[in-house]
């Protein structure tokens, strides 16, 4: 794990909040799938990633899990959206807009040679 | 916040871990079955499927690795799975473990031990408000060697008024007084103090007022506190006691308050202090020739005991050119209450903490030895854990892991040792010294000892770890099975520690040997007296009744009549302070040198005393004759003088007929002739220099000391007679008790003997157990590194070597680590022996009779350790030896 992982692990986090927002509870091989199609496909990662994320979102408390059945009728855990976790989203989903905002402002600004 | 939450969490999940890889493993494998039904319905073939779900997982078991990783803390848990590792380890080899617990057991638990004593002694806490801002003073006068004297009631006055670094000083007297309050008269200790006493200390009474500014002037009514033991023993615990009565020498005070049973006197830590009444102090002429006052001050906001010291010493130069007469010499000394109260066991403490230190380092070293060769055997699994992928640093820190383990369970037995050692010592001496209450295994002991194992821990298991975990897996591996002897580094590294241990125990053993010698120079001191059936006791004739000399002389003639009527007494009389018990010196003049300047005026102990006193401690008359009943009010004044003070100010000379006089005594009054010269008398203790001692009887009511004690030669055990004392003076007069009862041999075991003892058998103890340690350390490295060269004698004897050659061949080496090492040991005795010279009296600090023995115990010890398993080595069958794995 490296500096970039952890990038990643951050943009991960919110995705996963703002899947479980949008989906309600879900299994983790769900949110892997509507993270992939959301993203049309173009982010391809290693869906064994996702569970240390999980796990930190649900120690952190912003997410929790039960086990329930799945569509296969097995037991599967399902993850759901805790108050604090929509909290976070809120907060995180403004602070990456103002993020992509400046970022979108300062590469779309002309050099302007004097 | 949640940072933190997550970090319980973690925390939390390290004890219910199967449940959550059983979890884990569900849900992952929930996760592939989905997936791969997934890829079946995009029309994948079934191994496809599976295959192209793996491949996106990543990998189960790295996903379960980081899993696994989030959900833990990995250092943790590499602790803990090394701590279980270490345990089973340990487990497997008990032999090794027990000797290591228990070596290092008596070395953490000497350490605990002697740190209570002195967690006790010199860093106890006071009940005063920062107590560390607080100073004694004292008037000084090196050149006499009176470093730590009392001060005058002038000089106190001076002192409080001119300097700056101090907020405030308070001065106090010791008094005793008899309490009547209805009961039977009882004799209380107190302290005369200055009204400000209790607020420069930020005492306050438990119950009522303390005193009030002017309640120390001349005149002011007279109030009292009393000690809370005294309130709950005398008076019931009465709520009500402020602004009730008692009498103290027949005089009624009134009770202010009641003050907390915390107190202690600033000086000397003591506690037996029943009642504090303020002192009167003359503003008009206070005294500057008589010290008398104890004196405590707080330093000011900013003040430093060294700045306090240096104003101090210029307010002293000033006051010695103003008054040349009374201050010429005297300076003053600042000292803190813990230096002032631990002046006396300083020393030794630190003697005893680092002789205690050592006995730990031997301690290090057996165990470091024993690791070195279980390091041996265990480079193996060292060699397979390399081979595996572990790093040099993770086995060290697996090993050291196992060290804390083992010092751990160490300092547990340590603890227990050392509780019960410290309750043995406090039982033996808290009769003859309170200072021993506070001495106890409490929470700060506890803290020194957990530091103490970590530290230890390091010290005994880096070394060999770092030595042991250094192997190249691919060599070790292929030398399979055979047992290679330890490499020449480890070999050099046993030979350092064992000479260290030799050192160590060299050191320990010359300073025992040091303080048994000045044990057996002390009781072998002549105190000057027969101490043998005497019974001394303290009657304190205070207060207004017996304030005329003519009073006070007819009590003490019926109290010697009575005690002497009885039955068992050969002889009594009255005395100022008993041999022992105490210093009464005072400045006198002789005819020949009338008026020498001040710094040169002779002085000696001053005893009044009655015509039996010679007789009854049986010191012998050298000359002249004794007091008798004829020397009395208006017969010529006569005293008799010791043979010191005849030398030092006679030499020479017929000393009997020649004439003194007190130097306080009025100029042109009449001198004292000198009618008999008596043998020395140690005045201050066994080992102590001979004092020069004036002796006057006491029906001529010489000036203005009076006798407060007296001793009774009796022809049996004395205590059987004391109570019939006690009678005898109670019938003299109800309101007088008698105190102090002792007898003189216990006087002189206290005051020169028991402190001796007790360092002589603390410092024995720990050289013995140096000794101990370390024969069993050298003996087991001996017994060790032979049979490692079990096969090589072998071969040696198998060629024709003579057996004689080969034990030669096996000694050689340890003769010369052990060699090295007590010659070291006796250099650095050498250095260290001069620390504690002030403990020793009549033995050099380099007394060549201790050096020399110890040098050949330690040598043939050393030899024996090295002898018997060289010995066996050459015993065996050279067919056996070549076999010998």
């Amino acid at each position: 794990m490296g500096d970039k992982n952890d990038v990643w692990q951050g943009t991960l986090a919110l995705m996963v909040l703002k899947t479980l927002q949008t989906l309600g509870a879900l299994h983790g091989y769900g949110i892997a799938r509507r993270i992939e199609q959301t993203s049309g496909d173009l982010l391809s990662v290693n869906y064994g990633t996702l569970y240390p994320a999980l796990l930190k979102l649900e120690q952190e408390g912003y997410i929790a899990s039960e086990w329930g059945v799945s569509d296969n009728n097995r037991k599967a855990k399902f993850y759901k959206l805790t108050r604090a976790g929509r909290k976070q989203l809120e907060r995180e989903a403004r602070e990456w807009e103002q993020t992509t905002a400046i970022l979108a402002r300062f590469l779309s600004s002309k050099e302007q040679p004097s | 916040m949640n940072r933190l939450r997550g970090l319980l969490a973690r925390l939390g999940n390290l004890f219910h871990k199967e449940q959550l890889d059983h979890d884990l493993d569900n849900e992952l494998a929930n996760h592939l079955e989905l997936h791969i039904a997934d890829n079946l319905r995009a029309g994948m073939t079934s191994e496809q499927a599976r295959y192209a779900a793996m491949l996106k997982l990543g990998g189960i078991e790295q996903t379960k690795e980081s899993v696994r990783d989030q959900r833990g803390i990995p250092m943790l848990e590499t602790f803990l799975q090394d701590l279980r590792f270490g345990l089973r380890m340990l487990r497997k080899s008990p032999a090794f473990t027990a000797i290591a617990i228990l070596t290092l057991a008596v070395g953490i638990g000497a350490n605990t031990a002697i740190f209570s004593f002195v967690s006790g002694a010199l860093l106890r806490s006071l009940p005063y408000r920062d107590a560390n801002r607080l100073m004694i003073l004292w008037s000084s006068e090196p050149e006499r060697g009176w470093k730590k004297n009392i001060v005058s009631a002038a000089d106190f006055a001076d002192w409080r008024a001119q300097s700056k670094s101090f907020e405030d000083m308070a001065g106090y007297i010791d008094s005793a007084a008899n309490l009547s309050n209805g009961h039977e008269a009882m004799a209380v200790n107190g302290l005369e103090v200055t009204s400000n006493f209790f607020s420069v200390l930020g005492l306050t009474p438990e119950l009522g007022q303390s005193f009030r500014m002017g309640d120390d002037r001349p005149g002011a009514p007279k109030v009292a506190l009393i000690s809370h033991a005294l309130w709950v023993q005398r008076f019931a615990s009465d709520p009500a006691i402020a602004g009730k009565i008692i009498q103290l020498n027949q005089q009624s005070y009134t009770i202010l308050g009641v003050m907390p049973a915390s107190f202690v006197v600033p000086t000397d830590g003591e506690s037996d202090v029943q009642f504090w009444t303020p002192f009167e102090l003359d503003p008009v002429a206070p005294v500057r020739d008589m010290h008398a006052i104890f004196v405590v001050g707080r330093l000011a906001a900013g003040a430093t005991q060294t700045r306090a010291q240096q104003e101090m010493t210029l307010i002293a130069q000033r006051l010695q050119q103003q008054y040349r007469k009374s201050n010429a010499g005297w300076t003053v000394a600042v000292e803190t209450l813990n230096q002032s109260m631990s002046g006396n066991v300083r020393p030794v403490l630190l003697i005893l903490m680092g002789a205690v230190g050592c006995v730990l380092l031997i301690a290090c070293v057996n165990v470091a030895n024993l690791q070195l060769s279980r390091g041996v055997s265990r480079r193996r699994e060292f060699a397979i854990r390399g081979a595996l992928g572990a790093d040099r640093k993770r086995v060290v820190r697996q090993l050291l892991t196992e060290s804390i383990l083992l010092s751990f369970s160490a300092a547990a037995l340590g603890i227990l040792l050392a509780q019960w050692s410290v309750e043995l010592v406090r039982k033996i001496y808290l009769a003859t010294d309170p200072g021993f209450a506070a001495v106890r295994v409490d929470a700060r002991v506890l803290l020194f000892t957990l530091a103490l194992s970590v530290i230890t821990a390091f010290l005994f298991g880096l070394a060999p770890a770092w030595m042991t975990s250094g192997v190249n897996p691919q060599q070790t591996l292929k030398e399979s099975g055979r047992s290679s002897g330890a490499s020449a580094k480890t070999h050099s590294l046993r030979g350092v520690l064992v000479a260290g241990e030799c050192a160590l125990a060299v050191v320990l053993l010359v300073g025992a040997g040091l303080l048994i010698r000045t044990f057996d120079a002390v009781t072998r001191v002549d105190p000057g007296f027969d101490p043998h059936n005497v019974l001394s006791f303290h009657v304190s004739l205070a207060g207004p009744r017996y304030e005329a000399p003519a009073d006070r002389a007819v009590f003490y003639d019926r109290m010697v009549e009575k005690i002497k009527s009885l039955p068992g007494v050969e002889a009594a009389s009255i005395v100022t302070v008993p041999p022992f018990l105490g210093y009464n010196g005072w400045g006198f003049i002789t005819e020949e040198n009338p008026a020498p300047p001040p710094e040169e005026e002779p002085d000696a102990s001053y005893q009044v005393i009655g015509p039996e006193y010679f007789q009854t401690l049986r010191i012998p008359l050298l000359q002249g004759r004794t007091f008798t009943l004829a020397d009395r009010q208006g017969s010529a004044l006569v005293a008799i003088i010791n043979k010191t003070l005849a030398q030092k100010y006679w030499p020479g000379e017929d000393v009997l007929g020649k004439h003194l006089r007190m130097s306080t005594a009025e100029p042109n009054s009449a001198w004292m002739t000198v009618v008999g010269i008596v043998g020395d008398v140690r005045r201050l203790g066994l080992a102590e220099e001979l004092s020069p001692e004036l002796y006057v009887p006491y029906r001529q009511y010489p000036w203005m000391n009076l006798p407060r004690s007296a001793v009774v030669r009796t022809y049996a055990n004395p205590l059987l007679v004391a109570n019939a004392i006690r009678r005898s003076v109670s019938e003299i007069d109800p309101n007088e008790a008698i105190d102090s009862v002792t007898t003189m041999e216990r006087v002189i075991h206290l005051h020169s003997l028991n402190d001796r003892s007790f360092n002589m058998v603390l410092l024995g103890t720990l050289a013995g157990l140096a000794l101990l340690l370390s024969v069993v350390g050298i003996y087991s490295v001996m017994s060790y590194s032979v049979s490692q060269r079990t096969q090589e004698i072998g071969v040696r004897l198998a060629l024709g070597a003579r057996r004689k050659d080969v034990l030669w061949l096996v000694l050689r080496i340890g003769a010369k680590t052990a060699i090295i090492g007590v010659a070291i040991g006796l250099f650095a005795s050498l250095l260290l022996s001069r620390l504690m010279s002030s403990l020793l009296f009549k033995v050099s600090a380099a007394d060549p009779a201790t050096f020399i023995s110890v040098g050949i115990l330690l040598s043939a010890v050393v030899f024996l350790a090295n002898y018997i398993p060289a010995r066996r080595a050459t015993q065996v069958d050279p067919m056996v030896a070549l076999r010998y794995e």
